[in-house]
């Protein structure tokens, strides 16, 4: 009985501290929205001000009245690169990873080596000679330029080449004997039974392109295709005013992004911890 | 490695096969050997021939040999971002460590009630664009309005503190900001590592009447070695990498003690348009990150025999 009580306390205390921890790792975020909140004259450092009137909208609106700052387009951007981004990478690399693990060519190992090298390659070290590549071939400050340097992903490769690896051999060598394409058996056949890898990857391509800040902070001068992470700054740089300004707007551009997460949060944090293991 | 490709077929020879299926898996390959070399292989040879130029992006190329190198190591501004980002790797990488390994553990107990929320919830920051990220923190660490001197202010301390344009305080900032974006993703992989350990394991050291913490020690550390190698690799090249949100919350400063290598080749490159010396730079972080990855290869290739 006594033993039971103590467990009893110790999963108690446990989950105390943990939620403790979770509130703690929450702050920021929460703050963020309550300063947005709230007009300039609340002290919003004492928490006791946080959930009570006086609220206002006037950072919001001043955010969305701005001159120089589209938050929507901003966002719009970022939708549009990330998923022509994520669609792109799982159509290249699932061809090229069905290619490596079920068709025989000459030359295959090697050239599988060589792209496997690549990862090793960072793009932050290849920021120069990419911006002259664009300059040169006047394709700077396009869509297409925040697009490509991404879509060929090694790491992509992999995941999906253990995936296609681990398939069972009679469902190919059946589509073969059907007269099955080797198109048709990989997107009819592998694709299909691949949708947990193909989802994980999704989203881990999807967040990285998303967040992505260097290459486009640099090659990106058109006001039309500023993404998210790269329009944010400008608030800070053009306009040295409170934090309820630059706070709204990181709460606008955070909004879309954390209500998509809080809706398919479980299948994201499945699809990073399968396809993390594996990358 | 390789299943079975070849398949028997009646009635056609095996060489018709072999020939076809090259044609094909070439074809395949064809999108993402494209982008791969366009965008990954020519940019990497064309960084190097860069290096050994002086060129200034709108006039001529001039040859200056291994110049921007000399010219590199005699630039005390180089040195300094270069040990600033070694400093930051040696200290964050084993914070950044146990940090996600003890939250793996917690949301990975049995006694832990709805493990989704609490998963998510250390996983949230990750989802946050660097910028905002940036924001965010931007404002805590402000004197006067921010929540951290709320915080400190609450816990005694009397006098204000600078936290980012203090010298000693500015990469502790950082790294807790770092820490506080970064450590979810981290966890989740420690995650799926901790679930690969199989039961048997502990339930053999309760018979053994191993303590909660002796378990943790004796059995789940030493069966997560692979898991270790990969966080540890993944996390050092993503340290050595380190700019976005070191740039936005102190732009390198004060007086660039948070300076980090890419900010250099940033500033070098893309504000005073020394391309040669910024590639050269460049090549020194490519240098870096691929003896990291290589010993990464060595380690983790020779933990699988």
């Amino acid at each position: 009985m006594e033993k039971t009580n103590k467990k009893f306390y110790t999963e108690w205390l446990f989950n105390l501290l943990t939620y403790g921890l979770c509130i703690l790792w929450l702050v920021p975020i929460v703050w963020m929205a309550v300063v947005t909140f709230k007009p300039e004259s609340v002290d919003v450092t004492k928490v006791s001000n946080w959930f009570q009137p006086p609220f206002t909208l006037e950072n919001v609106k001043a955010v969305l009245n701005h001159p120089q700052a589209d938050v929507f387009r901003w966002i719009a951007n970022s939708a549009i690169i990330s998923t022509i981004t994520t669609c792109g990478v799982l159509l290249i690399c699932t061809l090229a990873a069905f290619a490596f693990s079920r068709i025989s060519f000459r030359g295959k190992n090697i050239l599988f080596i060589v792209i496997m090298a690549g990862m090793m390659i960072p793009r932050e070290a290849t920021l120069v000679p990419l911006y002259t590549l664009f300059q040169s071939t006047g394709m700077l400050n396009t869509r297409f330029s925040l697009i490509a340097p991404s879509l060929a992903a090694p790491f992509a490769i992999i995941i999906l080449k253990n995936f296609f690896d681990g398939l069972p051999n009679a469902l190919f060598e059946a589509a073969q004997i059907d007269g099955c394409g080797w198109f048709r058996t990989c997107f009819g056949i592998a694709a299909p039974l691949s949708k947990s890898a193909l989802s994980s990857l999704a989203i881990l391509v999807f967040m990285q392109s998303w967040n992505d800040f260097l290459w486009p902070f640099i090659s990106i001068t058109k006001p039309e295709l500023v993404t998210i992470p790269v329009g944010l700054p400008v608030f800070r740089s053009q306009y040295l005013t409170g934090m309820g300004l630059t706070m709204a707007a990181g709460a606008l551009l955070a909004a879309p992004i954390i209500l998509v997460f809080i809706v398919f949060q479980k299948n994201i944090v499945k699809g990073i911890a399968s396809a993390g293991i594996k990358g | 490695m390789q299943k079975s490709t070849t398949l028997p077929v009646a009635g056609r020879s095996r060489h018709f096969y072999k020939v076809k299926d090259s044609a094909i898996g070439y074809l395949f390959l064809l999108p993402f050997l494209f982008f791969y070399a366009v965008f990954s292989l020519y940019p990497m040879v064309q960084g190097f021939v860069i290096s050994f130029f002086k060129w200034n992006i709108t006039g001529a190329k001039t040859f200056v040999g291994i110049a921007n190198y000399a010219k590199l190591f005699q630039d005390p501004v180089f040195w300094k971002a270069l040990t600033n980002t070694l400093v930051y790797v040696f200290v964050s990488t084993p914070i950044f460590m146990l940090g996600s390994l003890i939250l793996a553990l917690i949301v990975d107990s049995k006694m832990l009630r709805g493990k989704t929320f609490v998963r998510s919830t250390f996983f949230l920051p990750n989802i946050l664009a660097v910028s905002i990220t940036a924001v965010i923190w931007l404002n805590i660490f402000q004197p006067y309005t921010g929540l951290m001197n709320a915080a400190t202010h609450a816990l005694g301390v009397k006098n204000e503190i600078f936290w980012l344009s203090n010298l000693s305080l500015v990469w502790p900032s950082i790294i807790l900001v770092t820490f506080w974006w970064n450590t979810g993703y981290y966890m989740l992989i420690y995650l799926a590592g901790l679930q690969e350990i199989p039961v048997e394991q502990y339930e053999a050291a309760s018979i053994d009447g191993a303590t909660g913490f002796q378990r943790i020690w004796r059995i789940t550390v030493p069966c997560l070695k692979r898991t270790h190698l990969l966080v540890l690799f993944l996390q050092v090249i993503a340290s050595f990498k380190i700019f976005g949100q070191v740039f936005l919350i102190t732009e390198g400063g004060p007086g660039g003690a948070s300076r980090t290598l890419l900010q250099y080749i940033y500033e070098t490159g893309f504000t005073t348009f020394q391309m040669g010396q910024a590639s050269a730079a460049s090549f020194i972080l490519l240098a870096i990150i691929l003896i990291v990855s290589l010993f990464q290869l060595k380690i983790m290739n020779k933990q699988e025999d």
